[in-house]
Order: structure tokens, then sequence, then C-alpha cells
């Protein structure tokens, strides 16, 4: 059998650096650019011959707006709504690039530590940015939850500080976990349908299409939680405590 | 969205969040100690105190996501 994690190698297709650092061009890019290209066809085709009464691409671009603005008010309160833009790209890149690498052949762009880690961190810096914009040196108390008593202050500090540096951590690992979790049993159930006779064969392809599916299922739902989560951390530093 | 696909959404995004939480925050507080450790030579010591904050960490921030009403 093959190695399972084989896939998610990378190999350069156009070498290239600049001012020494490496920017070759490989199938995690080219795969990032096609998302990009998706996206922005999606919602061109969805604002193309704008009718009150939505057709089909419309109507499905008009429910997903209206669902990140539920999520947006539901975690940041009606002030977030001018992160909109910024939320609805990660949540439409995010969820692109997961349905991306469920075509065989492509790549799954989210199975990379390297892009959910950027993700999550751009994410973080936002939030602090936020944050000390907003509150100047009082958004600091973020450290001190609400109703800890003076003593516990030196216990609680330090936990804070850790759980404020597991949130990037967090975001980054679930979503790069969950995907590339899924294509390995993928992999590992086909290539079992492969070497096995025909017999038995059946039961793991079986079990392939059923994890398709789930994995199909576990592409929206990991883009709504990572999108969920950017709404509560930007929440959080928006309304202190 | 109907009510129950809304309650499985969020009880699966629950889900999704408690595991990845814990496991997170104790190997970040494990992290914290070792580089403090590597920095200020202080033997295993910073080590040992950030895995247990970790944890603690990890099991406040599970007990904050259950508690949070969303």
């Amino acid at each position: 059998m093959e190695n399972p994690l084989e896939h998610f190698e990378l190999h350069q297709l156009i070498s290239l650096s600049l001012f020494g650092v490496d920017i070759s061009i490989n199938k995690a890019v080219v795969m990032m650019w096609i998302a990009c290209a998706l996206v922005f066809g999606f919602f061109y085709l969805a604002t193309q011959r704008r009718s009150p009464v939505p057709r089909r691409v419309q109507s499905l671009a008009e429910i997903a707006v209206e669902f990140l603005r539920g999520v947006i008010t539901e975690n940041m309160g009606p002030s977030g709504q001018k992160f909109f833009p910024f939320i609805a790209t990660l949540f439409f890149f995010v969820l692109f690039a997961n349905l991306l690498g469920l075509i065989p052949g492509s790549y799954t762009v989210t199975s990379q530590l390297m892009v959910t880690g950027f993700f999550a961190l751009v994410v973080y810096v936002i939030s602090l940015v936020v944050g000390f914009r907003l509150h100047g040196l009082h958004f600091l108390t973020i450290l001190a939850p609400a109703g800890t008593p003076g003593w516990l202050l030196p216990l609680m500090i330090p936990i804070e500080i850790i759980s404020q540096l597991a949130r990037p951590v967090t975001l980054a690992v679930r979503l790069f976990a969950n995907m590339t979790a899924g294509h390995i049993i993928l992999i590992v159930l086909f290539s079992l349908m492969l070497t096995a006779p025909i017999y038995i064969g059946w039961l793991p392809f079986g079990f392939t299409v059923a994890i398709y599916g789930l994995e199909v299922f576990v592409a929206f739902i990991q883009a709504y939680i990572f999108t969920i989560l950017a709404t509560v951390y930007l929440g959080d530093a928006i309304n202190l405590h | 969205m109907s009510n129950e696909d809304d309650a499985f959404r969020k009880g699966l995004a629950l889900a999704s969040r408690v595991g990845v939480e814990m496991v997170a925050a104790t190997v970040v507080g494990a992290a914290v100690g070792y580089g403090l450790d590597r920095w200020l030579e202080t033997g295993p010591w910073l080590s040992a105190i950030g895995v247990v904050l970790g944890a603690a960490a990890g099991i406040f921030g599970v007990y904050r996501i259950v508690s949070r009403p969303s």
C-alpha cells in the first residue's frame, strides 16, 4: 500500500525566489488561486441580473450572507457588522478550499498547518489590535475574568495568558487536523478496497462513499466553526467583559 | 433553517471545539514553561508548572465554552 501521507506532500511546480524568500508555486498555491476565483465567480454569478424574486444562485448567496450576518450579530453585537467583509471572506475562502480539496486529484489547502496557522494568526492579531484600539491598556483586564477574587489573581493571570495564547493554536489545529484526518481516512479506506478481493472489497468501498459524504459535511462545519470562533475572539475584544 | 437543524449544528460545533481546546491549552502551557526554562535555566520546574497551568487553562476554557449560552 502506498504511504497514506504521500498526497499531502507538496512539490514545486515553478521555482521562484524573491529577495532570498522562497515563493515557489506549488499545487497548494494554485488551489488557493482556484478557490479565490471560485468565490469571486460565485458572487459574480449571484449578483448578475439581480431580481426581487431571487434565482437559485442569488438566493443561495443571500442565505449564506444572511446566515453570516446572524452569526456576527450573535457573537459580536450590532457593532460587529463592520467586520462583515473580513468574516465573510474568511468563511467563503475556507469553505471553498475545503470543498475543492474533496475533488479527486486536487489538493486540500487547509490540510497545511502553515495555511490554517497563518489564518489563525491574522484573526488573533486583528482581535488584539481591535482590543487595544477600543480599550487602550484597559484591554489587559481581559486577563482577569470578571468576579475573580483578588487572592486568586496570581493564579488566574498565568492561566488566562496561556488560554489566550492557546486561541490561535486551537483555531489552526482544529481546521488542519479535521481536514488532514478526513483525507487520511479516505485514502486508507480506498486503498483497502483496491487491495482487497472483490467479494470483500465492496465493504471498504461503501465506507469510502459514506465517509466522503461525511467529509462534505465536515467541510461546511469546519468552515462554520472557524468563522464562529473568529467572531467570538473579535467579539471578546470589542465587548470587553 | 429549522430549530432542530440549528441545535444539531451548534452541538456539533461545540463537540468539535471542546476536545481541541483542552489539548491545545495543555500543549501551549507546556511549551511556554519549556521556553521559560530554556531562557532562565531553571531546570524542569517551569515546564512542570506550565503543564499544570495549561491543563487548568484547558479545563477552564471548556467550562467557559459550555457555560456560555450560545
